[in-house]
């Protein structure tokens, strides 16, 4: 049996044990299950609020200019009225008391929702600006100057890059995080369960190196870590285009991505779970238990959130290159840059190379100079670690 | 078998723990060698040696002719190893361990050995369920599977019996007659006499340790009446 194929069944077992935990499953997938519930909540809320602005009071006026905007309202005849009202004669009372030389206009509440815009639009445009434009031309008014005011949401022509910069911005934002927080899971269940179970010895007298035993756990904590990421992002990718709705007239069609950019996304991810994988397995192993492991991986969750928020500040500040140098930043904003093809492959080998080159030295460092059976078994930690481990 | 020479580990602290001093013993071929003594004594350690999950600080140790030191995974790939600490991976089933561990001892048909095991230890009723749902006792007969999944001339017990029930007990008693009978070398650790006497053909009392008495549980027996009696004095006397 060749090396690789070893470790490639080391890998599968270990995650198949992986994958039957619930509580790293729940961990894994929450984020998955996270989005399109937001997302869910969001437009039941957004309709909610349409429904509201059904009833709200809509603003009709006569002004003594073109544009009503900057007058106040003591130039501006006000007339409350309601979609549902406004066919009961509010109109035709309002022109009755307009004075000579005042032209009509309406001022549509505030129509931010695409729904209120489209209500706006039928109701008022379609048919009572005929019946005002008549009576305003009859009364004197300048039929040219009697369009209607523009409503405050801007038709977005191709909603496309928009939707790519969100989802670029929530993948430079959460791809990241979710990478570290899915890869900690499996590390814990991997390493520490072990030794709290007893099971090590059932793996440490097995003939196979114990470096292979080392690599098949890293790589599985990382396939885990890399497969919730992804998931991760395939939610995301579905929930903003689906909410998008929200904000553009139509439904946004993005086409999937092609295989050069998912071959990007997946080495990206894969690198950097990796690298967090190493990082979480040389922490842990001054844990005995679960409980130890919590508090030991947060001196590795929180130093690694940093550059990841680090990532979307440089996205949002265009600055995306000044973080390439910066593992899990540059996750982030080669993320962000792959959705939007706007991916420089040489950044792409830096940040690869760079992830996996730490990894590699981490790694390597470590057993070279404490053995792979430290990782497996625990190190022998001085008090100060047992007790900053939270040992009781 | 199990040659062993001089062995020493070292625990370090202040001042450093000799866990182990110079031990030595030998098991042979077909016979099931106790290693005796109190809590604390050295057994676990020295055993751990053995199957190279410590490394020595001293002396030499040989099973099946690999060094522990410089062929650790030849000993481990000679070697079926069962303690009370041996645990299953919990969310396995006992086929998927069986298969998975014949893959890691390279044997040449992991899932026709596993078949074989599982039909010999009477498995097979739980051989699809997981490995945490199981009673003590079927743990217990797969993690014996286990032990012998890659069919080891020499087999390290440390405490096997230690927890289980009477029944369970027995079985496994049974399991290392058998296990002599197929010629296996057994290095049997324990501090249960009654074990001792029934199942070992030779003994060596380890104290603080040091091997104190290397002799035959025949003998010990002539000598003090049960080997119960003989392990007190000899370590009293020691």
């Amino acid at each position: 049996m060749s090396s690789l194929v070893a470790l490639l069944h080391a890998t599968r077992i270990e995650l198949l044990r992986t994958l039957r935990d619930g509580s790293t499953l729940l961990m894994m997938g929450f984020p998955v299950l996270l989005y399109p519930a937001m997302i869910w909540g969001l437009t039941q809320a957004g309709l909610y609020i349409d429904e509201a602005r059904d009833r709200e009071t809509l603003v009709l006026g006569v002004a003594d200019g073109v544009d009503t905007e900057g007058l106040g309202d003591d130039k501006v005849q006000i007339v409350p009225a309601t979609l549902e009202t406004l066919d009961a004669g509010d109109v035709d009372a309002l022109l009755a008391g307009a004075g000579d030389g005042l032209e009509l206009h309406y001022r549509a509440g505030s129509p931010r929702s695409r729904r209120t815009r489209r209500v706006v639009e039928d109701r008022i445009e379609a048919r009572n600006t005929e019946r005002v434009d008549a009576a305003a031309v009859e009364k004197g008014a300048d039929a040219a100057l009697l369009a209607p005011l523009e409503v405050d949401v801007d038709a977005i022509d191709d909603a496309t890059p928009l939707v790519q910069f969100l989802i670029g911005l929530f993948a430079c934002a959460f791809v990241p995080m979710s990478i570290i927080v899915s890869t900690y899971s499996p590390v814990v269940e991997l390493f520490v369960a072990e030794r709290e179970r007893g099971s090590i010895e059932t793996t440490l007298c097995a003939p196979i190196p114990r470096s292979r035993i080392v690599y098949a756990r890293v790589l599985a904590a990382a396939l885990l870590g890399s497969l919730a990421a992804l998931g991760n992002l395939g939610a995301l990718w579905i929930t903003v285009l689906h909410g998008a709705v929200l904000v553009v007239e139509d439904p946004v069609s993005l086409p999937f991505p092609g295989p050069v950019v998912l071959g990007t996304i997946l080495a990206l991810v894969l690198s950097a779970a990796l690298l967090v994988a190493v990082l979480m397995s040389v922490a842990l192993s001054a844990a005995r238990t679960h409980r130890e492991g919590q508090t030991l991986a947060n001196f590795v969750l929180l130093p690694l959130i940093v550059p990841s928020m680090a990532g979307m500040l440089a996205v949002i500040s265009e600055s995306s290159r000044d973080v390439l140098f910066v593992p899990i930043a540059h996750t982030g904003t080669l993320l962000y840059a792959a959705i939007r093809h706007e991916l420089v492959a040489t950044d792409l080998f830096v940040a690869v190379g760079l992830d996996l080159a730490l990894a590699a030295l981490v790694l390597g460092g470590w057993m070279a100079t404490l053995g792979p059976t430290s990782l497996i078994e625990g190190i022998q930690r001085p008090a100060w670690l047992a007790r900053l481990a939270g040992e009781s | 078998m199990i040659e062993v020479d001089a062995l020493v580990k070292v625990y370090p602290g202040h001042p450093p723990v000799r866990a182990v001093d110079g031990v030595s013993f030998e098991a042979r071929r077909g016979e099931v060698f106790g290693l005796l003594g109190a809590n604390g004594a050295g057994k676990t350690t020295t055993l751990r040696m053995l199957v190279t999950l410590l490394s020595p600080d001293g002396g030499t140790a040989r099973v099946n002719g690999h060094d522990v030191r410089t062929a650790p995974e030849a000993v481990r790939g000679s070697v079926g190893y069962l303690s009370v600490t041996t645990g299953l991976y919990e969310r396995l089933t006992p086929r998927e361990m069986l298969v998975s561990f014949g893959r890691m001892q390279q044997i040449a048909d992991p899932v026709g050995r596993a078949e074989q095991l599982i039909a010999r230890f009477g498995i097979g009723a739980f051989a699809d369920q997981r490995c945490g749902r199981l009673s003590t006792g079927m743990k217990q007969k797969v993690s014996i599977a286990r032990a012998l999944v890659h069919d080891p001339p020499v087999l390290i017990l440390d405490e096997p019996t230690v927890g289980l029930d009477v029944l369970v007990a027995q079985t496994f008693l049974e399991f290392v007659e058998t296990a002599r009978e197929e010629g296996r070398a057994v290095l049997y650790s324990t501090h249960i006499m009654s074990e001792v006497e029934r199942l070992c053909d030779r003994v060596a009392i380890i104290h603080e340790g040091r091997i104190v008495a290397a002799t035959s549980v025949a003998a010990l027996v002539a000598e003090h009446g049960t080997v119960e009696k003989g392990f007190v004095a000899t370590v009293n006397g020691a």
